[in-house]
């Protein structure tokens, strides 16, 4: 029987072609077409672009801490060490992502510095207060801009949705030390028209609690010269399209890397940043929005305290930015946006001895670039597949402008998809990048990034299954020579080729879940002299080639589960002390199993659980030879964690 | 010279790989069939056609005797931030054919009280409350509401129904013990479109 009479009401309910939804059969309604509403909005499947979404549920089943160690469960992903004070960064299919080549935007604002354009995670972002990462595995310039040649990370913060407050304590101690004690809070409430949103967090801990050998072969624990303190408050107003963010946050910790151990005393770093951001999304029509936005980011990143002397960057950043989105039925969807941006720098008070005299060093004056962008980018329907096709002409003051394309063309049949991605990116060297290059008497241009990508994923009875391979090369890749001038300096060296693969299958079933992905890249031709791990094969330096994460979940109940997470990383290379002086030397493989337990009762959840709990020695390794040995990780920890809901 | 040639090669070599899987679909009766629908001419919003399927739900599914069965309205709620717009606008507080009883279309911005809840016949759980499904789940748990959510894999998570988009279609996944657990019963011509049983 056919049900177009079912509801008595069906009349009415105007759709774009006149038709009534109502009056459709449920064998109709199951082979109607739909026009999904945008590019936003689409199942990660459909989505023009390889992509991971991790929600919070994920989050707080793997005992998570922070953001680094979410991203390190990401096919792709792993962390590399540098030299200033051994400061954390991604790295993604090979390269190293430290320098302006990974984006990180948390509730829309971008985070990275504005120095160097470096993504510092590590004990910075608390996963507590995480609600959902979005990780676009590939480039993402011609939306994105200069900052997002490798990849794009998109975290949003809880908010209105908890509907109150969550608070949480996390804490890790080692076998003599607490190695971490972590508060966090996350809320909102929408009160009429308003919603309102708040999280923050404050940690105090140590980045490592093993020893570490510098390249010259002097050893020293780091247990009690690795103090970190770190604090966040962000906040969230929105009313009727209006909507506006205040992000703080602090991090600042001890630093006897650098100085290799040989100064009397312990050194500082710290990263300080304020944020805010106002937007308004105008519904111009139905399924056409302008939106305006208004961004100003300032603060002292790169801070350094070393015997007495302080170095102090003042940065700042205003960004003023219009995108159209344009969403049709049967048309597709147009997104255009234009945006400028100034971004500033002077030094306030420098190091001598490292180069940094305010005096000579930006001559006692600002230094300011200017970078305008125009993107585009269009998705439509076919019945063969979806299609995406964009683009983003950026013109910046100092190193030149550039084009870049992007093309997608994603299939799904049964319960199959498949990708076909193709990206031009690059990476626009900001401030530092370019007076370090200019310092040294070097010119410096943008670098650039061609990427092909193809996807093929399963998704059906509890199982999801995606394989992608990848093909990129990095044209005129902007690294920091050490021989350059009196204290080095940045300049564009040769092209690199990677090739590889990540593959991922996750199965769920009522009361248990089960995880695993591997990932590997090929160095196919590496100009860099400095990131080439010579004498050793297909590697770069400081980047494993092979990486697989494994997870399994019991969930006997909805209050209770348990999951043990394994990450094995193949071995890697890495300038290291030799006992003699400092060669490449092989960083052995590694295997972190972690093992979590929460239970909820009633408003509190409570979680035990061990990281690291083999004891293995974990390292994170420069990616270039740049004067730092492989730095240690945490050790085995016991993990304690309490949260309620009010 | 060679280098830049294998690279050429490589990806002369991938772009007929990732081409192969795209060639065998458009030749499968899937895609046959897409065809068809194409012909047809026949589109709607994503959320009008969600909103089609809870009213169907309403006349396919059956819910124990309640004391206000004859009077009440059937109730649907939806918790979260709404995307259905003014799509119910035109059959709330409509009568539902063959149920002699008034729709009813509550919103809740955020989750309710439990009470609230419970007096729902379907609770739609909207994105923005996802993260906070288990807990929603529990407040209706063992009492004869019918739940309802979109997104991959939801079943798993204890919702009865999970709406899929599955080649621009709006597919149903179904978790056949939370029916039982609420005591519902599910009819079979409901049963015979979801395309994943749980």
């Amino acid at each position: 029987m056919q049900l177009a009479a079912a509801i008595s009401v069906a009349t009415g309910v105007a759709t774009a072609q006149g038709g009534d939804v109502f009056s459709l059969s449920l064998e109709d309604l199951a082979e109607v077409k739909v026009s999904v509403a945008s590019v936003r909005d689409r199942p990660v499947r459909e989505q023009p672009a390889v992509v991971t979404v991790i929600t919070a549920e994920q989050i707080a089943r793997m005992g998570a801490i922070d953001l680094l160690d979410i991203l390190k469960t990401v096919p792709g992903f792993w962390v590399a060490a540098d030299v200033v004070g051994g400061v954390l960064t991604p790295t993604f299919r090979g390269l190293a992502g430290g320098e302006g080549k990974i984006l990180l935007i948390v509730d829309g604002v971008e985070q990275n510095d504005d120095l160097y354009g470096a993504p510092v995670i590590g004990q910075r972002y608390a996963a507590a207060t995480i609600r959902r990462v979005e990780i676009l595995r590939g480039p993402g310039s011609a939306r994105y801009g200069g900052n997002a040649m490798l990849a794009v990370v998109k975290v949003f913060t809880k908010g209105a949705e908890v509907d109150g407050v969550e608070a949480s304590l996390q804490s890790t101690s080692s076998a003599r030390h607490q190695t971490n004690e972590l508060w966090s809070f996350a809320g909102g409430a929408e009160i009429d028209d308003w919603t309102l949103s708040v999280s923050g967090h404050v940690d105090r801990g140590v980045k490592s609690t093993g020893a570490y050998t510098s390249p010259a072969g002097s050893t020293f624990a780091l247990e009690d010269s690795s103090d970190l303190d770190s604090a966040s408050l962000r906040l969230g107003a929105a009313c009727r399209g209006f909507a506006a963010r205040l992000q703080y946050d602090d991090i600042a910790w001890d630093d006897v890397l650098f100085a290799g151990g040989g100064d009397t005393q312990v050194n500082r770093r710290e990263f300080e940043q304020f944020r805010g951001e106002l937007s308004y999304e105008l519904q111009v029509d139905e399924g056409w929005t302008i939106t305006p936005r208004l961004t100003c980011s300032r603060g002292n990143p790169w801070g350094y305290t070393r015997l007495g002397e302080t170095q102090q960057f003042l940065t700042a950043r205003y960004q003023a930015q219009v995108e159209s989105q344009l969403q049709t039925d049967g048309m597709g969807d147009l997104l255009v946006g234009v945006s400028f941006y100034r971004v500033q720098a002077e030094l306030e008070s420098g190091i001598t001895s490292l180069g940094f005299d305010p005096a000579t060093y930006y001559g006692d004056e600002q230094v300011h670039h200017n970078d305008v962008a125009v993107y585009t980018q269009y998705d439509f329907d076919t019945d063969w597949a979806t299609f995406s096709v964009g683009a983003r002409y950026e013109d910046h003051s100092t190193v030149g402008d550039k084009v870049v394309p992007r093309l997608a063309v994603t299939r799904t049949w049964d319960r199959w998809h498949g990708k076909l991605v193709y990206n031009r990116a690059f990476r626009v060297p900001q401030i530092e990048t370019i007076n370090t290059a200019e310092r040294a008497g070097s010119s410096i241009r943008p670098e650039t990034l061609d990427a092909l990508e193809f996807e093929l994923g399963y998704t059906g009875e509890g199982t999801t299954a995606t394989g992608s391979v990848f093909w990129l090369e990095n044209q005129d890749s902007i690294f920091f020579d050490t021989s350059l001038g009196t204290n080095g300096g940045n300049r564009n060296g040769g092209d690199i080729e990677n090739w590889g693969g990540e593959f991922e299958v996750r199965h769920t079933r009522a009361c248990w879940s089960a995880f695993g992905s591997y990932s590997f890249y090929q160095s196919r031709r590496n100009e860099v002299a400095p990131t080439v791990a010579t004498g050793h094969g297909t590697a770069n330096l400081g980047v494993p080639e092979h990486k697989g994460v494994l997870g399994l979940s019991w969930i006997p109940s909805d209050v209770t589960s348990v999951q043990a997470t394994a990450i094995v990383l193949g071995r890697r290379w890495a300038y290291g002390y030799d006992g003699a002086g400092s060669s490449v030397q092989q960083v052995d493989p590694e295997v972190d199993l972690s093992l979590f337990l929460q239970h909820r009762i009633d408003r509190v959840t409570l979680g035990i659980g061990a990281s690291n709990l083999l004891g293995t020695d974990i390292y994170y390794a420069q990616p270039y030879d740049g004067g730092l040995a492989p730095v240690p990780g945490q050790g085995r920890c016991l993990v304690l964690s309490m949260a309620a809901r009010f | 010279m060679s280098t830049r040639l294998v690279s050429s090669r490589l990806l002369c070599a991938a772009l007929l790989v990732a081409l192969a899987p795209f060639a065998a679909a458009q030749q499968s009766p899937v895609a046959a069939g897409q065809e068809r629908d194409a012909a047809q001419g026949k589109e709607y919003r994503e959320y009008e056609v969600k909103a089609a399927y809870l009213l169907q739900f309403l006349r396919y599914v059956t819910w124990p005797k309640r004391a206000d069965d004859d009077k009440a309205p059937l109730v649907i709620g939806v918790v979260g931030k709404s995307p259905f717009g003014k799509v119910f606008d035109s059959v709330d507080g409509k009568e539902v054919e063959g149920t002699g009883r008034k729709l009813k279309v509550k919103k809740f911005d955020v989750a309710p009280k439990d009470a609230e809840l419970r007096a729902c016949h379907i609770v739609f759980v909207c994105k923005s409350e996802q993260p906070h499904l288990e807990e929603l789940l529990a407040a209706v748990a063992d009492h004869p509401v019918l739940t309802v959510t979109e997104g991959d894999r939801m079943i798993e998570r204890g919702v009865a129904f999970g709406f899929v988009l599955e080649e621009r279609k709006v597919r149903i996944e179904y978790n056949s013990e939370a029916t039982q657990r609420a005591k519902l019963k599910v009819s079979a011509q409901l049963q015979r479109v979801v395309v994943r049983r749980l």
